[in-house]
């Protein structure tokens, strides 16, 4: 269920009444927000569902097992009740895999059944332990079976085949469950935060089911920390004016980054990437930039859509992108791009690795291991890992030159720092379009011939620039203000003139210029 | 405060309104393609009779006139009285035939008759064509409107919105083979209309406004669509290969995929309505040919609804397709690009040659050939060479 479909508005106008009417009865809207989460998943694939429960399940109740407690027959129950329950729901008879997954469900509730009285008659520091490795194991065995099974296995396919071995029947086709690296990254960090003693585990598994599977952010992020939203589900929300008209605001400008500015300017991309090697110079300027632009309204676009719902329905979840494009530097950019993913390898990757407690050499080993992984996050292919250890290796070239300390010390105003400031972020600028060759190529042949037509195919003026900019000014114009007013949502702090103006233009766009058919996010193949 | 607050919500829905219109003619002109239609008395839409009016898009701009008789002619009807030594052509069909997008000189009526004058055939095309009319409403105007015109020749579009249309109007229904009149009319929205025209702010709102332009073509699309939906499940349409056929639109142009509610129907009652058209045309002594409209899918590429949805057409039929495909190039346009996708001057002469060409060919208009005749109209050569002129 897209966004920006009219069944997602249905979907929405049907469960708005339903949460303001329980605003009083806590338990009973968190159920009702977890119901509506799982059938918003449901719509895209019902078999997949059952994943989504069966790892509630499972972090639900080894969470007070990672925090040394005893699991209590109670939590057991609700775990098992709640897994059976929602995998029985999930349960349709002829459709190809749901007999598959009926039963690994019905075989890890008695894996659960045995791990949890083995686990409570361990001391607590080995109950811990126990628990979190089940955890982990379970999470990322999840997320390589489906993720990256394909790739692994045709990649030693093709080892085998070197070496002279016919290894063919080890490929099996796998689907990729729509949002898995969000939620499996979301529960990750619960049991770890717990471990970590930042949290407490949950002993409502309704509460807990809301919070994983809260559908603003269930297939795109931002990946949520327990610590910031799952305690959001604690307390009563309240739907106010206020948080209704920002909300929608931010809804709408979600939703014109995506549906206007990145559907409009997909094709554009589409058309250079299709065959680099037959394009002009012009058009595969034009494609880079296109995809550059709309990789960024397609993502941000969401994660603002999210925003603007969570927030109407009470809720805050994190700013996710933070006008990434004026980055001065590497570290710049991953603190304003997908934020939620960057700081998550960084307190969950980078620093158990050891941060930059190693030395020098350490650090560079662990920035470049952490963004070679950030990398394959994305998917399983060879150019995710070359996008990956390109963003590691300009991570390391900058911290070589201590660029980031250099600035820490320079002046911020001034000509001269603006001048400064500009070089700095057309550079990292056209780093960043290199970044994006690499991520969106089909292979690694295709990004040599795509890097050599931009600088030998001549005819620079061909392709659409200015189908382009005029897609674009839209953007520059309301990041410029946001800059300027040193605020992503200033929208209440303009005249409201201005801001009727600028609302009635959205809302005329979306409904006039957004192509026929509605696409879906690019980063719900991730 | 009440009166404040009214006023207050008055002046936001007309500030609004102008933001939009402004929005619109600045970054995404409309098409404004008003159609002039009203109730006739037999259950059926027709065109306003003595109206002109102006269709705009970014690529035309033409005045359409609609005769004392409804018909989209720049000239009076001629007498019921048919005079001696003049054959006449009725035309049924939409708005591809009344000629929407094109001035009366280069419309596809216009054109025709200009092909047999030029072989020597003294004919009059009449032209009972309306926007938005599929093979029940052709039906209908040609037991009922057309007779007493006493043409010789009927020519009827196919278009590939008309299995949708048939289905939509419920004029008609199968009760085993036989096609049965369900006796309810199909006035979709005539009334409102009716009333609204009479107000001339509303006449110029049609043909100025782009916002209203663009509000009414997406309440239209989805009126269209739920009719097709109820009409569809009442009458129990199936969806297999003989029900529906999905033209696959362009995968690099997707702006110019098959015309709205294409795909949709029962190929059964489709076949029944024309056949009882052929039926209707035999009973006031005319003949009836099908005139395939082809689906454009690029400049260069068009498909044949007769094939994709009939297969073997159960009346004489003939298609412009290979006449389109033959002199098809990237930068001639056959069909406009940003209104309502009908035929240009050169779509619509191409057409009316090979309508022409095919009459003349079944010596359908015999009696009215002049010494000589027949032999200018026979273009098919000089189209597929591309020698055409607007």
């Amino acid at each position: 269920m897209l966004f920006q479909t009219p069944l997602f508005f249905i979907f929405f106008a049907i469960l708005m009444p339903l949460y303001a009417a329980t605003m009083q009865r806590l338990r009973l809207q968190n159920a009702i927000v977890m119901v509506a989460s799982y059938i918003f998943y449901a719509v895209w694939d019902l078999r997949f569902l059952s994943l989504i429960i069966t790892a509630t399940s499972v972090a639900f109740l080894l969470g007070p097992g990672v925090a040394g407690q005893e699991i209590s027959r109670r939590q057991l129950r609700h775990a098992l009740l709640f897994l059976l329950v929602g995998c029985a729901a999930s349960f349709v008879p002829g459709l190809p895999g749901t007999l598959f997954y009926l039963a690994c469900c019905l075989g890890l509730g008695v894996a659960l059944l045995v791990f949890v009285p083995w686990a409570n008659r361990q001391d607590s520091t080995r109950r811990a332990k126990a628990s979190l490795a089940f955890g982990a194991v379970f999470n990322l065995g999840l997320l390589a079976f489906f993720k990256y099974f394909n790739f692994f296995a045709d990649s030693l396919v093709d080892l085998a085949n070197l070496a002279g071995v016919e290894l063919g029947y080890v490929t099996l086709k796998v689907v990729l469950p729509v949002g898995i690296s969000f939620f499996t990254f979301q529960k990750l960090a619960y049991l770890i935060d717990i471990k970590r003693g930042r949290v407490q585990p949950e002993d409502d598994i309704i509460k807990f089911g809301a919070f994983v599977a809260y559908f603003p952010q269930l297939v795109a992020g931002p990946i949520e920390r327990a610590g910031h939203l799952l305690r959001q589900f604690d307390t009563p929300r309240t739907i106010t004016r206020q948080g209704l008209a920002t909300g929608a605001g931010l809804f709408l400008w979600g939703m014109f980054k995506k549906v206007v500015i990145a559907d409009n300017i997909a094709p554009l991309a589409n058309l250079a990437f299709a065959d680099p090697s037959a394009a002009s110079a012009g058009v595969l300027w034009v494609g880079l930039l296109a995809f550059t632009f709309q990789i960024y309204c397609d993502f941000s676009g969401y994660s603002d859509m999210a925003r603007g719902l969570a927030r109407a329905m009470g809720l805050e979840l994190m700013v996710n992108f933070n006008i990434p494009y004026v980055s001065r530097t590497p570290s710049e950019f991953w603190e304003r791009w997908h934020i939620s993913l960057s700081s998550w390898l960084r307190d969950y990757l980078y620093i158990p690795l050891g941060g930059n407690r190693g030395g020098p050499i350490g650090t560079y080993r662990n920035l470049f291991l952490t963004m070679l992984l950030g990398g394959l996050w994305h998917g399983a292919s060879w150019t995710f890992v070359a996008w990956g250890a390109f963003h590691g290796g300009i991570l390391i070239l900058y911290r070589l030159a201590a660029v980031d300390k250099w600035l820490d010390g320079a002046p911020r105003e001034g000509a001269g720092a603006m001048v400064r400031d500009l070089g700095l972020i057309v550079l990292m600028f056209a780093l960043t379009l290199f970044g994006w060759l690499l991520f969106r190529a089909a292979s690694m042949a295709d990004v040599v011939d795509y890097a050599a037509g931009l600088f030998s195919h001549g005819d620079l003026l061909a392709g659409a620039w200015g189908q382009l900019a005029a897609f674009l000014l839209p953007l520059f114009l309301v990041q410029w203000l946001q800059l300027r007013l040193r605020d992503l949502e200033f929208l209440p702090r303009v005249p409201g003139f201005v801001r009727l103006n600028m609302v009635l233009g959205l809302v005329f766009a979306l409904l006039f210029l957004a192509p026929a058919a509605p696409s879906a996010f690019i980063y719900f193949d991730f | 405060m009440r009166i404040r607050t009214l006023l207050l919500g008055l002046g936001a829905i007309v500030y609004s309104g102008l933001f939009g219109e402004l929005f619109l003619r600045a970054l995404k002109p409309q098409p404004l393609v008003p159609r002039y239609v009203t109730g006739g008395a037999d259950g059926v839409r027709a065109n306003m009779p003595d109206v002109a009016f102006r269709q705009w898009t970014p690529e035309v701009d033409v005045t359409v006139r609609y005769n004392a008789a409804g018909m989209r002619d720049d000239r009076p009807p001629p007498p019921l009285a048919k005079p001696p030594g003049e054959c006449r052509i009725a035309l049924l069909g939409d708005s591809y035939f009344v000629g929407f997008e094109s001035a009366w000189p280069t419309s596809f009526a216009a054109r025709l008759e200009a092909e047999l004058a030029a072989a020597g055939v003294k004919a009059r095309v009449l032209n009972f064509a309306v926007s938005g009319f599929g093979t029940a409403e052709n039906l209908v105007v040609m037991q009922r409107r057309v007779p007493q015109w006493r043409p010789d020749v009927v020519v009827m579009s196919w278009h590939a919105t008309d299995p949708a249309d048939n289905l939509r109007s419920g004029l008609f229904r199968l009760n085993g083979d036989r096609l049965q009149p369900t006796g309810q009319p199909f006035l979709p929205g005539i009334e409102l209309s009716d009333r609204l025209m009479a107000w001339p702010g509303y006449r110029w709102l049609i043909e100025n406004s782009h916002l209203y332009s663009a509000v009414r073509e997406r309440a239209g699309q989805i009126i269209k669509g739920l009719l097709v939906a109820v009409r569809g499940a009442e009458a129990g349409a199936d969806s297999g290969p003989e029900g529906f056929v999905v033209v696959p639109p362009a995968p690099s142009l997707p702006s110019l995929a098959p015309p709205r509610g294409a795909g949709q129907g029962d190929a059964r009652l489709d076949r029944a309505l024309i056949t009882a058209v052929e039926g209707a045309a035999a009973q006031a002594g005319a003949r009836l040919l099908l005139f395939d409209i082809p689906t454009r899918r690029s400049r260069t590429d068009f498909l044949s609804p007769i094939a994709l949805m009939l297969g073997e057409a159960p009346v004489p039929a003939v298609s412009p397709q290979s006449a389109f495909s033959a002199v098809a190039r990237p930068d001639l346009k056959l069909y406009w690009e940003q209104g309502h996708l009908h035929w240009t001057p050169q779509g619509n002469a191409i057409a009316a040659r090979v309508a022409a060409r095919d009459i003349l060919s079944r010596g359908w208009l015999a009696a009215c050939m002049g010494p000589g005749a027949g032999r200018s109209a026979s273009g098919h050569e000089a189209i597929e060479a591309g020698a055409i002129s607007p």
